[in-house]
């Protein structure tokens, strides 16, 4: 996986280019030095295989920022990432908007 | 883009058998004859699944498994050992070099496609 | 490809399997600690009832299943090793033998496959009492105890409204590291049902800097709609049941059943209730009643309702491993072979075949065009070719050892009924011939072999009144001599009795009174239909049928047979075959205008016919170099007009037999492909084929066994009138 980094006006936009799985477990403390920003944006939509470390570290992500008061999104995922979000319902938790959640009993 | 099985098994019927059941149900398969073939055709393929059997000439497939996990561009793939009834304790000694997903031998191609199906979809 | 073309594949596996089994056994006979051999054995069975599961065939793979039971305990050395137990796993052999022809398409007569059927049983029955049970299966505990308990207290128990299956995972931290994520069950849960709500758990994420990416900190609360049978959903679980806590509630289930589910959940009992209130599995109401009925109640078993949950890790068998982990230095794969299809071999060959005329062709008329660079190319076409003729012949020769594996079991078979001690001895295995011709020369090996087991090795009594030694001594032998390959089949028996012999086919007027005949001619009349001397008719042979279709088998092949002998001793049968039956180098002549080819192998040396011989009537003889070298003259055997100018001589040599054959030109060496004769011709001895030159002329291909041995008796007669 190749991520991609893009500072302008205090926002870091991160795009993530190839395979987010377990073969790029390794990339967590990369990650994290490169989302220390205020303001990030995360850019899916190039990631054309994720799996559950993907997401986990996404997660990481997501609670770290939100623990230090830092502004972290998903701005945009590719099918086989918003498929997974989807799959473990974790839309709200990534502070997704959620279309389609009319079956959802509540 | 269908996901590719590899299918390491020294009875070719078995492995065409097997190939011809996961290309009806959407995969790509690539087989191998034994353990050692196995790992030279991950040197040209990778591999969404590996099915294999244990006993096997040159290389059976417990010793497959534990090479299998060394190597740092196929360690996570999942694997279905195919085993016989008989074969506790070496089932045993298969989750110890982490093969986990145990198929017995002889199996219908449908069970087969159902074992295949929890791990990958096509 | 489909399924039942693989079932052919199945077929010529399982005869391999079964034949390398056969190799085993025989081995582990000669040495029961044989490690390898057992191991090739359980392999074998292994395999084959893997492989015949996929094709349903259930009878196969139950018998199958019971011989590798017996097998695995033999392996693990529960069992042991010895005479018996080696026969009755021959016999298990044969039998899957049978069935795997079956399964091809075989059919055997209603009382033989009765019979079968029934000797199958009773095979059962051995392979059942060698294992040392008692036939009974291994009885399925049921978990049935629990069941009508809880059936009894149905009414009392107060269910959830919740219509979907609730189910509760987490995974183990490991499961990723084994190449199981999570999501592939969820996916496959999805093919089951519809997956309505679903709470993910992710509280157990450590902080960052002691997070393992690959490890999984995930686990679910979901709820599912299926109809889908409970060991359909559960089995989605299967692979990683041993690392995962995982609880499947039913529709409709028990409300003491989610308060278990919440009280041993690990995010507490309370955070579990909210979870569940919050996706609708469990109303506030009933979440309230069950936590009030928990406190009302004794403390709730553990593992009682959870289906399966363990979180020991399974142990480690760590000497095993080791052991197991060493690459075993067997030998090298069979199966880095390609499997082809003999017909397309053929096509390839005779393909092969049609190019080597093209390039005769070429190459003459190059030749008379007489265009020295055209020449020069045109000859390095025609090497490239020969190289590709000689490897696509190649690709069809295969190892003579095929069929000698046969004789091991044979020997041992046959020696036991005939209650003889007798040693096979097989060397030259490795000779390569054509497969076509292996083929065809097993039934003649076998009758030989037979015969020499039966009639050539003596009795022990009487081996050791001779003061030989009391274990016959059978050997088979191949190799490779001047385009030919010769076996043997040798015996250190008795030897053949060559006054009987002779005066037996006086009594049958196969030999004029008065006639001369050396001992090789003698021993040749045992291959005269009906011919037999044995004193004792046996099972086995000496039947008088036989050595006369054994002659004929081999002469089918443009091959011969020839026997040594020497009374007391011992007889060697010796075949002698051409590699190949398809391509051959010839030697091209001309008789009366017409081409023929002598095949080059035979071919010795071309001598000039001496002048004072020239157009003799009919030429008997040639002095060459001070031996007498009878001749034919193929002008008058073909009866063709000779065209005139000087004659030569193409010197032969077929076994241990010369002779001249008189011809009026030399055309020199020549790639001949060998069509075979049509039906009409076959009678026509003294012809093996025809070809066609590059100019597009038939040429006749000449047998040359049978010419010399028709110089032989010409001289022979010869001297028996001068004599």
């Amino acid at each position: 996986m190749e991520i991609h980094c893009h500072n302008e006006g205090g926002t870091t936009r991160l795009r993530f280019q190839g395979e987010f799985n377990i073969y790029a477990a390794g990339v967590k403390a990369q990650l994290l030095t490169l989302c220390a920003g205020p303001e990030v944006q995360l850019d899916l939509a190039e990631v054309d295989e994720i799996d559950t470390v993907g997401i986990q570290l996404l997660l990481l992500l997501y609670r770290q920022a939100r623990a230090e008061n830092r502004r972290l999104t998903l701005a945009e995922c590719s099918p086989t990432v918003s498929g997974l979000i989807e799959l473990y319902g974790l839309r709200k938790a990534f502070g997704l908007t959620q279309p389609g959640d009319g079956h959802e009993r509540g | 883009m269908a996901k590719t099985i590899l299918i390491v098994d020294d009875s070719a019927s078995l492995r065409q058998v097997v190939s011809i059941a996961l290309k009806g149900a959407g995969y790509d398969t690539v087989e191998a004859c034994d353990g050692q073939d196995g790992l030279n055709k991950l040197k040209a393929h990778k591999a969404h699944l590996i099915i294999s059997d244990v006993n096997m000439p040159v290389m059976d497939g417990l010793t497959f498994v534990a090479e299998l996990k060394k190597l740092s561009e196929h360690r996570f793939t999942p694997v279905i050992m195919l085993t016989t009834e008989a074969g506790e304790a070496m089932k045993q000694r298969g989750q110890a070099v982490g093969a986990k997903a145990w198929v017995v031998k002889p199996f219908q191609p449908a069970q087969m496609l159902l074992a295949v199906a929890k791990l990958v979809q096509p | 490809m489909n399924v039942d073309e693989v079932l052919q594949t199945f077929v010529a596996e399982a005869r391999e399997l079964l034949l390398g089994m056969e190799d085993s056994l025989l081995a582990l006979e000669q040495d029961p600690a044989d490690g390898e051999a057992i191991a090739a054995t359980f392999r074998a069975i292994h395999t084959i009832k893997g492989s015949a599961g996929l094709f349903s065939l259930d009878e196969l793979v139950a018998f199958a299943h019971v011989a590798e039971t017996l097998l695995d305990r033999v392996r693990s050395g529960q069992v042991a090793v010895n005479g018996e137990l080696i026969a009755l796993l021959l016999e298990c052999g044969d039998q899957l033998g049978l069935m795997v022809g079956q399964a091809a398409g075989e059919t055997l007569a209603e009382d033989t496959a009765a019979a079968h059927a029934a000797r199958r049983a009773d095979l059962v029955a051995a392979l059942q009492s060698h294992c040392g049970d008692t036939g009974a299966t291994v009885a399925t505990t049921a978990p049935a105890t629990d069941e009508p308990s809880r059936l009894a207290a149905e009414e009392e128990v107060e269910r959830a409204h919740n219509q979907a299956w609730h189910i509760s995972l987490r995974f183990g931290p490991d499961v990723m590291k084994l190449g199981m994520d999570p999501s592939a069950f969820l996916r496959y849960l999805g093919t089951l049902g519809t997956i309505t709500h679903i709470t993910p758990l992710w509280d157990r994420l450590p902080p960052a800097d002691e997070m393992d990416p690959e490890c999984c900190y995930l686990g679910f609360e979901l709820d599912f709609l299926s109809d889908a049978s409970r060991e359909a959903i559960d089995s989605t679980f299967d692979f990683v049941r041993d690392d995962c806590r995982i609880a499947i509630l039913p529709p409709r289930a028990a409300l003491g059943d989610y308060l278990r589910l919440m009280a041993e959940a690990p995010e507490g009992t309370d955070r579990l209730g909210e979870i569940l209130v919050a996706s609708g599995a469990l109303t506030a109401a009933e979440v309230e009643r069950a936590l009030d009925r928990q406190r009302r109640a004794a403390p709730p078993r553990l593992g009682e309702i959870l289906t399966q949950e363990a979180g020991v890790p399974p142990v480690l068998v760590q000497a095993a491993l080791d052991k197991q982990a060493k690459v075993r230095d067997s030998k090298p794969a069979a199966s880095r072979f390609v499997r082809v299809d003999a017909d397309k071999l053929e096509e390839l060959i005779n393909q092969v075949g049609e190019l080597v005329i093209a390039g005769a062709s070429a190459g003459l008329l190059a030749q008379r065009n007489g265009n020295g660079a055209l020449i020069e190319a045109v000859a390095l076409v025609e090497r490239q070719v020969e190289v590709i003729r000689d490897r696509a012949l190649s690709l069809r020769m295969v190892e003579i050892g095929e069929s000698f594996n046969r004789f091991p079991r044979v020997v041992r078979d046959v020696s036991r009924e005939l209650g003889k001690d007798i040693e096979l001895v097989i060397t030259g295995a490795e000779t390569e011939l054509d497969k076509t011709v292996v083929e065809k020369i097993g039934d003649p090996l076998m009758h030989l072999v037979r015969n020499a087991m039966d009639h050539g090795i003596e009795p022990t009594e009487a081996r050791l009144a001779a003061g030989k030694p009391a274990r016959g001594r059978l050997g088979l032998n191949a190799y490779h001599e001047s385009g030919s390959i010769v076996i043997e089949v040798a015996d250190d028996g008795g030897g053949l009795k060559r006054d009987k012999i002779l005066a037996k086919a006086r009594e049958r007027g196969l030999v004029a009174p008065g006639q001369v005949l050396d001992d090789r001619e003698v021993f040749a009349l045992i291959f005269e239909p009906g011919f037999s001397t044995a004193d004792q008719v046996t099972n086995l042979s000496g039947r008088g049928v036989g050595m006369d279709v054994v002659k004929r088998n081999i002469a089918a092949l443009r091959g011969s047979i020839d026997i040594d002998s020497r009374e007391g001793a011992g007889t060697t049968m010796r075949i002698r075959l051409p590699l190949t039956l398809a391509i051959i180098d010839g030697f091209l002549i001309q008789v009366g205008g017409s081409p023929f080819v002598v095949p080059l192998d035979l071919v010795q040396e071309c001598v000039e016919l001496p002048a004072c011989d020239q157009r003799a009537q009919p030429s008997h003889y040639l002095d060459l170099r001070g031996e007498a070298l009878p001749c034919l003259n193929l002008g008058h055997l073909l009866d063709l007009e000779s065209s005139g100018g000087r004659q030569n001589v193409v010197v032969v040599k077929y076994g241990n037999r010369r002779a001249g054959l008189v011809v009026d030109r030399l055309l020199g060496e020549f790639q001949t492909v060998i069509k075979p004769l049509g039906q009409m011709f076959r009678h026509l001895r003294g012809i093996a084929g025809s070809t066609i030159l590059g100019s597009g002329e038939v040429a006749l291909i000449l047998d040359v066994p049978p010419l010399v041995q028709q110089a032989a008796d010409q001289e022979a007669r010869r001297l028996g009138r001068l004599g």
